[in-house]
Formats: C-alpha cells, sequence, structure tokens
C-alpha cells in the first residue's frame, strides 16, 4: 500500500521550505489583515483546505471499514484511529457537542483552531469563541483561563470579526454583567453576514433569546426570533412558538410538543415546555384597558394609589395615569407652602427643597417610562411631568452624542486607537445614545441628532478601514450610516456610504 | 443621590418602621430599638414590614435607615408625603420580584439554551 499522505504532506513541506528561500512566501513581518473574503471562491487558502479534507477522507473511510470486521466484532485500533482522524474533519462537530458541553475550554479552543471550514477565515475569534462557550458551561469558570482569553482576545493582530464580539459577550455574562452582554451579542447582527457568518449569528441569537425568555420578555422573544437575520434552528422555532402561547396567542399544545421533539436539549427544556402546554392563556385583549381614575378627593392620595400601581406593573395606561394625578399635584401651590410649614414645625428650616426633592423624585421616575408612553399614545397630549422629562432626557442626549463624538474624533485625529473590542464598544455606545436620542425627538428633529455624526462617524470608519485595516468594523459603521442617512432623507450621505460599504471587507 | 421614587414608596420608613406620619420624634426611636431587638433575636413578627403592595422583607439594615431619614426634618417631609397612603389601601397588585428569583430564572433559561451549567449563575 503507498503511503500517500505522508507523500503528499512531504511535497507540501518542501514547496514552503523553497518558497521560504526564494522570498516568495509569506513575509517574516505579519502585516495586518483583514480576514473577510467576499466569497469561497476568493480564499486564497481555498486548494489546501479542498486538499487537506481530501486527505483526511482518504485515511477516514479505510479506517472506518476497517473498524468492523465481517464476524460482527469491532477492531479496538481501527475505532481508535476513526475517532482521531474524525477530531481535524469534523472540529466544529466535536466542538459543540462535546467539549464545550464538558466545559473543556482548551480542546475547544485548539479543535476549532484546526477548523479548515466554519473557521477558515475567522482565528482566532472563531476559537476564542468556542473557548468562551466552553468556559460558560463550567461551574466555575476558570478565573486563569478566562483571563488568558480574555487577554487574547484584546491584543489579536488581525482585524475584528463577529466571533470575538460573541467571545466578548459569554465574558460579560459569566463576569454577571448581562445589559453589557446583551449590547455585545446585540452588535453582531450590525456585521455583514459574511462576517458574522451563520454560527455566530445562531449563537447570539440563541443568547439573546434564552435572556428574553428569563426576563418573561415574550413580544421580544417573537420579534428575535422572526428576524430575517436570525439563522433557522430547531431551538428558535420552539422558542417562538412558546413565546406566542405566553402572548395568548392560538397556539395548539402539540405544536408545543412537536417543536420540542425537534429540539436539542429536551430534557432541560420538559418542564418549561409542559408548563407552557398546561397554562390557560387568557385571550390578549386587543386594547389595554383604561386605568379607572382614582376616586379619592385627595389628590396627593390619588396620585400615590396611581403610583403604587404603576410601581406594581409599569404599562403605559398606568404610567399615564400616574403623570395626571401626580401633575394636579405638583402644581398645587399649596404643596410648598405645607411642606415648608410641616419643616418649621419639626424644628427645621425650609426654603421648598422637599417638594422640589419630591418634584424631581417623580420626573426622574418617569424619565426612563416618557417615550414608551408617548409611543402609546401618540395622539393625546402628555402629561407635563412626562413632557418635560422628555424634553430635559433630549437635551442630555444631544450633550453626550456630542461629547462621544468629539472624542472619538480627537482620538483619531491623534492616530490613537485602542484594543478593537473596546472601539466597537466605544462604536456601541456612541450608537445606543443616538437611537435613543432618534427616539424621543420629533422626526424633524432627527437630521439634526444625524447631523452631529454622519460625517464625522464616515471619517472614523474611513480611518478605521484605511491606516488600520479594520475593514469588517468600518464596513459596518458605513452600513449603519447608510440606513441612518435613507431614514433622514440625506440622499447624498447614504450614496456616499453605500460606496464605501461597497470597498470590501 | 436620592433613592428613586419606587424605592422611596416600598422602602418607606413609616412602613419600615410600622409608624403613622403623625409619629414623634421620641416614638420613632422606641420603635426603631425594638425592632432592631427583635431582628436580633430573630423574631418572627417583625421579619416582615406591610404596605399598600403587600408584606415586605425587613432587615436591621433597612430599620437603621429609616431611622436615620426620619431624624432629618426636611427628609422625613417627603416620607410623609410619600406615606400618606394607608397600608391597607392594596392599591397594587404585583410587588416586583425579588432578585434571587430573577437571577435563578436567567440562570435556568440559559442553562436551557446550553449557556451556562445546571444551577449556575
Amino acid at each position: 500500500m503507498i503511503p500517500i499522505g505522508p507523500i503528499v504532506l512531504a511535497v507540501a513541506l518542501a514547496v514552503r521550505a523553497v518558497n521560504a528561500r526564494s522570498g516568495n512566501g509569506p513575509p517574516a513581518a505579519v502585516v495586518p489583515t483583514s480576514r473577510g473574503t467576499t466569497s469561497v471562491w476568493s480564499d486564497p487558502h481555498l486548494g489546501g483546505t479542498v486538499g487537506l479534507q481530501f486527505l483526511l477522507w482518504l485515511a477516514f473511510i479505510p479506517a472506518v471499514i476497517l473498524s468492523f470486521d465481517v464476524n460482527g466484532g469491532v477492531a479496538p485500533v481501527a475505532v481508535a484511529v476513526s475517532l482521531l482522524l474524525s477530531v481535524p474533519l469534523f472540529p466544529w462537530w466535536w466542538t459543540r457537542n462535546v467539549f464545550v458541553p464538558r466545559g473543556l475550554p482548551r480542546l475547544a479552543y485548539f479543535a476549532s483552531m484546526l477548523s479548515r471550514v466554519t473557521w477558515r477565515r475567522d482565528k482566532p475569534g472563531g476559537p476564542l469563541l468556542a473557548a468562551a462557550w466552553a468556559l460558560s458551561r463550567q461551574r466555575v469558570p476558570s478565573a486563569k483561563l478566562v483571563a488568558k482569553y480574555e487577554a487574547r482576545l484584546e491584543k489579536q493582530f488581525d482585524a475584528l470579526h463577529a466571533s470575538s464580539v460573541v467571545a466578548k459577550g459569554l465574558f460579560a455574562a459569566m463576569a454577571g454583567k448581562r445589559d453589557e452582554a446583551r449590547r455585545w451579542m446585540e452588535s453582531v447582527f450590525l456585521f455583514d453576514p459574511r462576517i458574522a457568518i451563520r454560527p455566530v449569528r445562531r449563537l447570539a441569537t440563541e443568547w439573546l433569546l434564552a435572556d428574553a425568555s428569563a426576563r418573561g420578555e415574550w413580544r421580544r422573544v417573537v420579534t428575535l426570533a422572526s428576524s430575517r437575520q436570525a439563522p433557522w434552528s430547531p431551538m428558535l422555532a420552539l422558542a417562538r412558538l412558546l413565546a406566542r402561547r405566553q402572548l395568548g396567542e392560538s397556539v395548539a399544545p402539540w405544536r408545543l410538543w412537536l417543536g420540542w421533539v425537534a429540539a436539542p436539549r429536551r430534557l432541560r427544556t420538559f418542564r418549561f415546555v409542559r408548563q407552557t402546554a398546561r397554562k390557560e392563556i387568557a385571550p390578549k385583549a386587543a386594547v389595554e384597558a383604561p386605568v379607572a381614575a382614582a376616586s379619592s378627593a385627595d389628590p396627593l392620595r390619588a396620585a400615590l394609589s396611581a403610583q403604587w400601581a404603576a410601581v406594581g406593573a409599569t404599562t403605559p395606561a398606568k404610567l399615564l395615569e400616574a403623570a395626571r394625578t401626580w401633575e394636579a399635584v405638583l402644581a398645587d401651590g399649596s404643596l410648598r407652602q405645607r411642606c415648608t410649614a410641616r419643616v418649621v414645625d419639626l424644628g427645621g428650616v425650609d426654603s421648598g427643597a422637599a417638594a422640589d426633592e419630591l418634584g424631581a423624585a417623580v420626573r426622574d421616575f418617569f424619565t426612563p417610562h416618557a417615550q414608551a408612553c408617548r409611543e402609546a399614545r401618540p395622539h393625546e397630549p402628555l402629561p407635563e411631568v412626562l413632557s418635560a422629562a422628555l424634553s430635559s432626557r433630549r437635551d442630555a442626549l444631544f450633550s453626550e452624542l456630542e461629547e462621544r463624538m468629539d472624542r472619538l474624533t480627537t482620538r483619531k485625529g491623534q492616530n490613537r486607537i485602542y484594543p478593537m473590542i473596546e472601539e466597537w464598544r466605544e462604536v456601541l455606545a456612541l450608537r445606543s445614545v443616538y437611537l435613543e436620542l432618534c427616539a424621543v425627538s420629533t422626526f424633524a428633529e432627527r437630521p439634526l441628532a444625524h447631523g452631529i455624526i454622519s460625517n464625522e462617524l464616515v471619517n472614523y470608519g474611513a480611518w478605521l478601514f484605511n491606516q488600520h485595516k479594520e475593514k469588517p468594523v468600518a464596513n459596518a459603521i458605513f452600513r449603519m450610516l447608510e440606513l441612518e442617512a435613507v431614514s433622514v432623507g440625506d440622499a447624498k450621505s447614504a450614496e456616499l456610504n453605500r460606496e464605501n460599504a461597497a470597498c470590501g471587507l | 443621590m436620592a433613592a428613586p421614587l419606587d424605592r422611596r414608596l416600598l422602602e418607606n420608613p413609616f412602613y419600615v418602621l410600622g409608624l403613622t406620619p403623625a409619629c414623634t420624634r421620641a416614638e420613632l426611636e422606641r420603635q426603631g430599638q425594638k425592632l432592631l431587638s427583635m431582628l436580633t433575636l430573630g423574631l418572627q413578627e417583625a421579619a416582615t414590614y406591610v404596605t399598600p403592595a403587600g408584606p415586605r422583607p425587613r432587615t436591621s439594615e433597612l430599620v437603621r435607615e429609616a431611622m436615620a431619614e426620619l431624624r432629618d426634618p426636611k427628609r422625613r417631609v417627603v416620607h410623609e408625603l410619600l406615606a400618606a397612603l394607608p397600608v391597607d389601601a392594596s392599591v397594587a397588585q404585583v410587588a416586583p420580584a425579588p432578585a434571587a428569583d430573577e437571577r435563578e430564572a436567567w440562570g435556568e433559561a440559559m442553562w436551557a439554551f446550553g449557556f451556562a451549567p445546571k444551577g449556575g449563575r
């Protein structure tokens, strides 16, 4: 039998050695490169990948055949060789089904490093994601390994990909920073799908589904599971069915059970599926029932009564009712006099501080809910408490957006770059402020907010693209800006960003 | 930084101490000391306090904070206004979920989706 494998390997090594000596090989110093190739055919290493897979298959198939002898027994050596060969042949399968569930981060990392298909163009991002996922399955994640892989994530030389962002999200979740983890996972969908490849988007989607389910945000589960960017998976289908039933839609229990059979991790989800299938679901109300006005004659008692109801369940109807009753209390001039007199009675000196403190506490409570109330009743005038809260929030957001944009521009001017994952954090923080500002602004005010970021952020993206070869992140910024430009009707900016986004990954 | 309104309502010093806004300074000191002693001895009757949203757990820290808040006349007046509703008003049906349950639900969902070990985080 001619040993084909070793011969081909020896020839490949000899060619590489000759190339290196003649100066045709890879340069000695590593240069920053973007790993995003636009298609499989533009990948320079495709020939190597196909060749290696072919050789492995050549050895694997005979080993599997030799594993079973004609008498019905098994040959242990051949079985061991088959298993060993299957690791470089199917590294991602081994990682997902063996190393991650067993909480083996080192093996998950190295097996993913062997991947020539799933993570061919995404190293060390893909292997880091696998290691973070395996660490998240440990009862107490090894602090040493977390620190090691986090450091590797920050110091990676190649361009940042979505896989590293998911890894960062998993590390944040392990540290108990759920809000931060959610932001990282959500940001995966800003990358081009060729960069945020299917396994990455699937992991991010499933993590977000788990998070939303835990918080009982069923509407969000349905939205996430129905998103075009979320790759279909049996777990996603099951989560959507469960959420729709929780929301009162008519989902027959047999459909839930069918979804459960099709989904993985059946033992884990059994209890929840059974509970949801048995649960009597009330048909969903078309419109939220208006809250009855408090009957108390005392405005303060009426306000407190409505406020307690709003604290119990922060629905727009209850919040609006509470805001209206507070408006009556805070507008009453006698409240200030009453407070001052009472403070003096108690032996203090007051110049209206108590009434002001109450007013500020009420406004602070309503600030985060003001936009939801406006969306719930778009045609009704908002109570003063809510419109004041909206207005002050808008002013604060304008200042914050300008400040953040200035900081980014100054850093760009000094050509000072953070580790790329931190740069991405800065971009996300800026985007989050911008989106909130758009949400609390009127349609006419949106171009103002867009004007603050449009030019500067394009320049920042171009800086990342040209000087630092961070093409995936730059591309995500251009695509984000193009969408915003279209929504505010800025055709010139939309065109510029479309052209920039087409420059490559 | 001042506490948010929902916390001011749920942990109103008058509700925590089981007193009415008309109580005197001496009454509040007496009641505070009494509750602290009861909590030290682990007496069940001092373990919870009543609010319009139902009973909530009472701790020594809460009692001490409540006493400190009511000693300042300006702060006391704000708490008096917010305690104008009697505890038996029963206006809110649902009290906010305790943090421990939330953590447990999160850990369980993450486990079901394969992102955490059983009973973890």
